[in-house]
């Protein structure tokens, strides 16, 4: 759902000193895309190891909360690099992403995701089990939130 | 010419690559696929080599660790492999000369023996530091060296996939 009333917010971060900067030289964009891009691969490691495992299908020698105790300073540092890396990349090219629909795919998601990530999945995953249905109904969804965000994000290159 | 080069132009020109190339959908989906699987298998691996440093899961005998993350390392590799060669076979030309993508294959290559001699080397005695809080300096080396190496093809790959 695309945010009209947003629009002037989106032209002042394309102005934004920090804007021109990325999208000013050669190698900044490529350079803060690329760690963008390792930070999501150990998020997604992170998340497909928790995620899996509430549901009962991946490293069931575990409990769930060392799982999560585990992959939790990962996981929270790469959700830093990824918003910090990925504000950047938005900054440069603020007003071209406001048309384009992915976007708003997109983060909209990605606040689902994080508000479902920090409350449910946070205190579900203190827990050593979680019974059978539950365990799929929250693993799942996290995982179906997070592969729909990185989707939208890839589509945003092609749309 | 050469017969690599003669090899790339004929894939080039084969119906798959053409379709692939030129449908506005399978693109993007073969590629997206890509992607999705190289956070699982290299987010999988990443924690493998974590564990080699003896930064993750200490408590756990490594064996146990890299047992369990491995069948979804293997499974994501696939994936990645296949979609790999499938946008290859779409742009086998461009790609053939593409510098980015030579070394990405070439750093594939190194990933690849680093793993064999982990393998044929220290893995062999992992009864001895199985249990050990910091693995022995080859097998940390070996870890090291994996995210290294993967987090360049990672980028190599972005890079390939931006040029030209």
């Amino acid at each position: 759902m695309k945010l009209e009333f947003l629009l002037p917010f989106f032209k002042w971060c394309d102005a934004s000193f920090l804007g021109h900067w990325v999208s000013g030289g050669t190698w900044e964009f490529p350079m803060i895309e690329t760690i963008h891009i390792l930070a999501l691969t150990m998020l997604y490691g992170c998340i497909v190891m928790l995620s899996l495992r509430m549901m009962g299908v991946l490293m069931n020698g575990w409990t769930v909360a060392s799982i999560a105790r585990e992959v939790s300073p990962y996981l929270n540092a790469s959700i830093v690099i990824i918003l910090v890396s990925g504000t950047l990349l938005y900054l440069s090219e603020a007003i071209k992403t406001f048309n384009n629909a992915a976007f708003w795919v997109k983060v909209e998601l990605l606040v689902v995701a994080l508000v479902f990530h920090f409350t449910v999945v946070r205190r579900e995953s203190k827990r050593d089990e979680l019974p059978r249905g539950e365990g799929i109904l929250v693993g799942g969804l996290s995982l179906l939130l997070w592969l729909g965000i990185g989707c939208a994000g890839r589509a945003i290159g092609f749309v | 010419m050469n017969a690599v080069f003669d090899f790339c132009q004929w894939l080039n020109n084969t119906n798959i690559s053409v379709a692939i190339r030129e449908s506005t959908l399978t693109f993007p989906l073969i590629e997206g696929t890509h992607l999705l699987a190289i956070g699982v298998s290299a987010g999988t691996i990443a924690f493998t080599d974590l564990r080699l440093l003896g930064l993750v899961m200490k408590k756990d005998p490594a064996s146990k660790v890299m047992g369990a993350l491995l069948p979804f390392t293997i499974g994501g590799f696939i994936v990645v492999f296949i979609t790999g060669g499938l946008l290859f076979w779409s742009e086998a030309a461009k790609s053939y000369g593409n510098v980015w993508f030579r070394f990405k294959l070439l750093f594939l290559l190194l990933a690849g023996l680093n793993a064999l001699f982990f393998h044929l080397g220290i893995y062999r005695k992992m009864k001895e530091w199985d249990l050990d809080l910091s693995p022995p300096s080859k097998a940390r080396m070996a870890g090291a060296l994996s995210l290294v190496l993967w987090a360049t093809i990672i980028w190599l790959g972005r890079q390939f996939a931006y040029s030209s």
